[in-house]
């Protein structure tokens, strides 16, 4: 087979220009198809092999893990559509946590008060991280791995390991919500987000430049793409989304775990992966995030309601990213036939 | 063909293409042992595709590949080494952390048993290296060795296969004379061996002092092919691998440069971290400069150096009568309206996967969108529309995918780009690299009618009848310097005799 | 040529640096706290350092074909899976060896075969493999230790010779093997070429699909090799072996000046460097300094590594893009253009 030939097809000029059809909506659609039924699949097979998967306190666990899993998966999104990645979204997000159920225990500042500071806290991170990757050559892959590893270690050293309970009104939050509660209203702001993520990578500037980077960073440079600052603020906004998935995930369980995050990254890019973002950058899905995170919590639970030992869900996890990434990658491969 | 000298490799009918491009239309091209035999022609000819199909990259679609006659299939370029069939080619190929010795004999290291043998490795490389004139430490690092080292040692490389076939892709790109001078002498050398030797170059000067035959390609066909090289004069040469009857040709499509037009570009004795010096000209409004050069002038740097990727180390630039201050591309296009159409269309010049429009765009975003929040579809539409109108683009491709338009239609895309953005000075890279004749035409025309509307154009190129066809002067650099600006007379003839006479003086220190 | 053995290592200037960082710490860890110096500690030391060294090597070897493997953990884990079953079956020590090594191996295949015909980057890849492992790990042990796992196994853990532990001598050894691989095995040579520049390795008939197939498979073996050595450490097979081990499998070759866009393996200054972070690890230890500590230290010393290694090689690696998607683009240094 000969080795440069597919990358040079897919380079060299076509002498006939392609119809008005555009090749990335046809496969994201595609994609967003194939997971709704996939959706509807699982909801109808474990709905009537499983215990209780349609019952009111299954969905509105549901409805919470969708929550907190989409905004873990947003915040390696944003990173994702820039060419990078993000390994140290756990260590963010814990640290953040952190801080926040410090602020509101030691401190007793409302709630919305500490997830502000603990949201900007994750700015900041992500600012200092998008410094680096902006301004060396080290690359994501280690400055985030070797983030990750000071920010968890500073956590625990900090912290002692000890846990933090959250005051009453916020565990609260985490048994709230409507529709008799079937539906979480930590839902809503998940979904508020996505909504916001999605305005703002196909409606602004900031969005198209963030593609342009992602598919061609050198173009874009020349082109006048400020690309340093893209970086930074993209980082930024991954900072404060994993800020934001931490306070979820710690209202649902209603104490701060400083294990918190240690289970993030196959789940960061699962989410989007499966969803249609691309790997390499360029090509981001909000809404197939959505539901892919809507599939995966699904089948999770499906999973556990047929008794499914939680042992082996972590490999049904890896598995299906696995399966997930070869498939894309097949399809893509044909597509650009 | 002369009966004693029967092909030992030879392609026939090859034709190949990507997707609906045709590279190749059904080339004959037969090398036989003991003759150098030159491919030439432009860039995008086909060339590069016509080597990879007979050293075993590529894959043709039809035609047959025969090594003595008897037809082959290459799966792997392996195949091909296997028999005797070797490559140098254009792009760099060096492993920077093994050894020149580990380079050159790469893929065949001497072994003693089960293990490589280093020491006879190191002496094998030294021969080798001594042949081409590389007198290096066979034990360096590759990494070490300076650009045109590097290039030695991939010559050597190709030499060691010891096959009966070595193609040599642009051999002398970073070469100075005496270097190449040695390489000419080698594979003379070679050939008197009785290696069948493929050269390829834009150096005409090189192809007339070391081939025998020659074959030119021109969009993927054969225009001339001949055993005896001598007997072909320049003129004929060139024009089968340009198309047109360039002998003697007179153009005036131009008026005169209007001298109070305003110089919006100036150089003053300009250093730049990349090895320029003392670079010094003037651009006013409506002009085209043409800076010609052969590869590794330093020319595309220079413009690097002036949209902000390197330093200006000395000497002072000054954008329409204010210094230049550019620490990136950004900055140039928004403090100087400054902007650069790269030669690396399908790298820098576009990003393949977006639309038209959204390659168009791409540099106005913050002026179309509503307070940098949310774009105004009808601005963008209407900025696009208008530069892709002025490119001569044809509206309907708008939405297509950049990486699927042809060659031609990429660049004006490329170049609509820079029209939205109000470039007032534009620098433009290779323009018409890998575009059909059509397509060239529209594109100068383009360039005509920016400069006509007031815009500078500094024009660099390695196509010397481009040069001479658009440019108002012609400067002609020479690694990192300009070593000469003179007006254009519009004659080809007299004009090209005049740079490559710039070319080949060697300046008195 | 010059570059033979220990002239070659010593002739390192990261090796030197390395070396100077040890003996400086060294020199400090005595003067502040008097245990450090005991020949126990130093026992206690070398066997960590032994482990640490296979892991960093794991990676190394994936590292210089230009690759990624994030599953080193899980497929150790895998290993120690595989040890439980077979000590619960009551199997004997060469079988449960030559299990733990089959596991790896597959999993070596498993990764090695998805990253060269999928064309995809081993970085992604691993990452689910390395979930596929852990995940096979926990359902099959369901969480629990397992010991005891074999007497002779300890033994060996516990035993020393010449006041070296053995696990150390096996570290030697498995580093002394690689070490002579990459430099006089023509597929050393060849692992170094793919890493160092993929295309012209495979115009010269290099295969690069060999390379890497090869270079996961010994990961993968060296990943069941650490594996057995914490479970005659430790004398059980605990389900979390490995847990931890991503980071310390990066730090390692990082430090040791590994490239990360591939091409070259320095071996025994990986030897060196594990031996830092694990002095670091139990340094902090005997003071009573939280061990957390040592986690966020490696994040420090993996910057400072990155950097210094960084400033002295010039070599380009964007990791958004070739860590993610595409065949490791090996960085081909091109000249200058027009």
């Amino acid at each position: 087979m000969a080795i440069d030939e597919q990358s040079t097809a897919a380079e060299t000029a076509a002498a006939v220009p392609s119809p008005t059809d555009r090749f990335a909506w046809r496969s994201m659609l595609r994609i967003e198809a194939a997971l709704v039924i996939a959706i509807a699949v699982t909801w109808a097979a474990f709905g009537i092999v499983g215990q209780g998967f349609f019952s009111q306190y299954s969905i509105f666990q549901v409805t919470q893990v969708i929550a907190s899993s989409l905004l873990i998966g947003f915040a390696q999104m944003v990173v994702l559509v820039t060419g990078r990645l993000n390994l140290a979204v756990g260590g963010i997000g814990v640290v953040c946590i952190m801080l926040a159920g410090s602020l509101m225990t030691a401190m007793g500042l409302p709630w919305a008060v500490a997830l502000l500071v603990s949201i900007l806290a994750g700015a900041l991170i992500g600012a200092i991280i998008g410094l680096l990757e902006a301004n060396t050559r080290i690359g994501s892959f280690v400055i985030t791995l070797a983030s990750l590893s000071i920010l968890t270690g500073g956590v625990y050293i900090v912290t002692r390991a000890q846990p933090i309970s959250l005051p009453a009104d916020v565990r609260a939050l985490g048994a709230a919500g409507f529709v008799s509660p079937s539906v979480s209203v930590l839902l809503v702001p998940a979904l508020l987000i996505a909504v916001v993520l999605w305005y703002l990578y196909s409606m602004t500037p900031f969005g198209r430049q963030s593609k342009a980077i992602g598919f061609n960073e050198r173009a874009s440079s020349t082109s006048g793409v400020r690309v340093k600052g893209v970086l930074v603020a993209t980082f930024m906004l991954s900072g404060a989304l994993c800020a934001i998935a931490a306070f979820i995930q710690s209202v649902r369980v209603g104490v701060v775990l400083p294990s918190l995050g240690e289970d993030w990254v196959i789940a960061s890019f699962i989410v989007p992966v499966l969803g249609g973002t691309a790997l390499s950058g360029g090509r981001i899905s909000v809404g197939g995030a959505v539901l892919g995170a809507i599939f995966l919590t699904s089948a999770n639970t499906g999973l556990i309601s047929v008794g499914l030992p939680s042992t082996w869900l972590i490999f049904a996890q890896g598995a299906v990213l696995l399966a997930v990434i070869l498939i894309q990658a097949f399809l893509r491969k044909r597509a650009t036939r | 063909m002369t009966a004693s000298t029967s092909p030992l490799l030879a392609a026939r009918s090859v034709s190949k293409s990507f997707g609906a491009n045709k590279v190749l239309s059904s080339v004959d091209f037969a090398i036989a042992p003991g003759r150098v035999h030159a491919l030439v022609g432009e860039n995008g000819a086909g060339k590069s595709t016509l080597i990879k199909i007979l050293t075993g990259s590529y894959a043709s679609d039809a035609g047959t590949i025969e090594l003595e006659g008897v037809a082959r299939r290459f799966e792997h370029p392996r195949d091909a080494l296997a028999l005797g069939i070797g490559v140098v080619p254009q792009e760099r190929q060096i492993v920077p952390e093994l050894s020149a010795a580990e380079n050159v004999l790469l893929g065949h290291l001497p072994r003693r048993g089960l293990f490589v043998d280093h020491r006879r490795s190191a002496e094998q490389a030294a021969a080798w290296l001594g042949r081409v004139g590389l007198d290096i430490d066979p034990g360096v690092k590759a990494s070490t060795l300076s650009v045109a080292e590097q290039q030695l040692l991939e010559i050597a490389r190709g030499l060691s296969l010891d096959g009966r076939v070595l193609f040599l892709d642009e051999p002398t790109a970073s070469l100075t004379e005496r270097e190449t001078g040695v390489l000419l002498d080698v594979l003379r050398g070679l050939r008197d061996q009785g290696v069948a030797l493929v050269y390829v170059s834009h150096k005409l000067s090189e192809v007339y002092a070391l081939a025998d035959s020659v074959t030119v390609l021109r969009d993927g066909a054969v225009t001339l092919a001949s055993d005896d090289l001598s007997a072909i004069p320049r003129s004929q040469l060139v024009t089968a691998m340009v198309g047109r009857d360039v002998s003697g040709r007179d153009e005036r499509e131009f008026g005169p440069i209007d001298p109070d037009a305003a110089v919006r570009l100036s150089l003053q004795d300009v250093s730049t971290s990349y090895g320029h010096s003392g670079i010094s000209f003037e651009l006013r409004a409506g002009e085209i400069l043409g800076l010609y050069g052969i590869v590794g002038a330093g020319r595309s740097e220079l413009a690097q150096a002036l949209i902000g990727r390197a330093r200006i180390t000395a000497g002072r630039v000054e954008v329409d009568g204010r210094p230049l201050r550019a620490r990136n591309p950004a900055e140039a296009l928004r403090r100087h309206r400054l902007g650069y159409v790269s030669e690396d269309r399908k790298g820098e010049g576009l990003v393949l996967d977006y639309t038209v429009r959204d390659n168009v765009s791409l540099s106005i975003l913050d002026r179309i969108s509503v307070a940098g929040t949310q774009i105004r579809r009808s601005a963008e539409r209407d900025a696009v529309r208008g530069a892709v109108g002025r490119v001569g683009l044809d509206p309907a491709r708008i939405p297509s995918r950049a990486g699927d338009l042809s060659g031609g239609n990429q660049q004006k895309v490329s170049v609509a780009k820079w029209i939205a953005a109000g470039a007032g000075v534009l620098v433009v890279d290779e323009p018409t690299v890998g575009v059909d004749v059509s397509a060239k035409e529209e594109i100068y025309q383009v360039l005509r009618d920016l400069a006509g509307g007031g815009a500078a154009i500094l024009l660099i190129s390695s196509e010397l009848e481009e040069v001479v066809r658009l440019s108002d002067r012609v400067g002609v650099m020479v690694d990192g310097e300009l070593r000469a600006i003179m007006p254009n007379s519009r004659s080809y003839q007299v004009m090209s005799g005049a740079i490559m006479e710039e070319i080949t003086r060697i300046p008195t220190p | 040529m010059k570059d033979h053995g220990l002239r070659r290592i010593l002739s390192s200037r990261q090796a030197l640096y390395i070396l100077a960082a040890n003996v400086l710490l060294a020199f400090v860890l005595v003067l502040v706290t008097p245990t450090f110096g005991t020949p126990y500690n130093a026992y206690v030391l070398l066997k960590a350092t032994s482990i640490s060294v296979v892991v960093g090597l794991a990676q190394l070897v994936v590292l210089s074909v230009g690759q990624f493997n994030l599953s080193v953990g899980g497929l150790a884990g895998l290993a120690t899976a595989g040890v439980a079953v077979a000590a619960k079956a009551g199997a004997p020590l060469a079988v449960i060896v030559l299990v733990a090594l089959a596991v790896g191996v597959l999993g070596g295949v498993l990764n090695g075969l998805l990253v060269a015909k999928t064309g995809l980057s081993g970085f992604i890849l691993t990452l689910a493999t390395g979930g596929v492992f852990t995940g096979l790990n926990y359902g099959i042990t369901q969480g629990a230790p397992t010991s005891p796992v074999s007497t002779a196994l300890e033994q060996f853990g516990v035993g020393q010779v010449l006041f070296v532990p053995n696990l150390f001598w096996l570290a030697l050894l498995v580093a002394a093997v690689l070490a002579a691989f990459y430099r006089w095995a023509p597929a050393g040579r060849a692992w170094l070429a793919t890493g160092g520049n993929a295309e012209a390795a495979e115009l010269s008939g290099v295969s690069r699909g060999a390379s890497v197939v090869g270079a996961y498979v010994v990961s993968g073996a060296l990943s069941a090799v650490a594996a057995l050595m914490v479970v005659s450490n430790i004398k059980s097979a605990q389900p979390e072996t490995g847990n931890t081990w991503l980071i310390l499998s990066f730090t390692v070759p990082i430090i040791a000046g590994a490239l990360l866009s591939g091409g070259n393996a320095p071996v025994f200054t990986s030897v060196l460097a594990a031996l830092l972070v694990t002095m670091i690890d139990n340094g902090l230890t005997l003071v009573n300094v939280d061990a957390y500590w040592v986690t966020l230290l490696q994040g420090v010393l993996i910057f400072i590594a990155v950097v210094v290694t960084r400033s002295r090689a010039r070599r380009r690696a964007r990791w958004g893009v070739s860590a993610l998607a595409a065949p490791s683009r090996q960085g081909a240094t091109t000249g200058s253009s027009a």
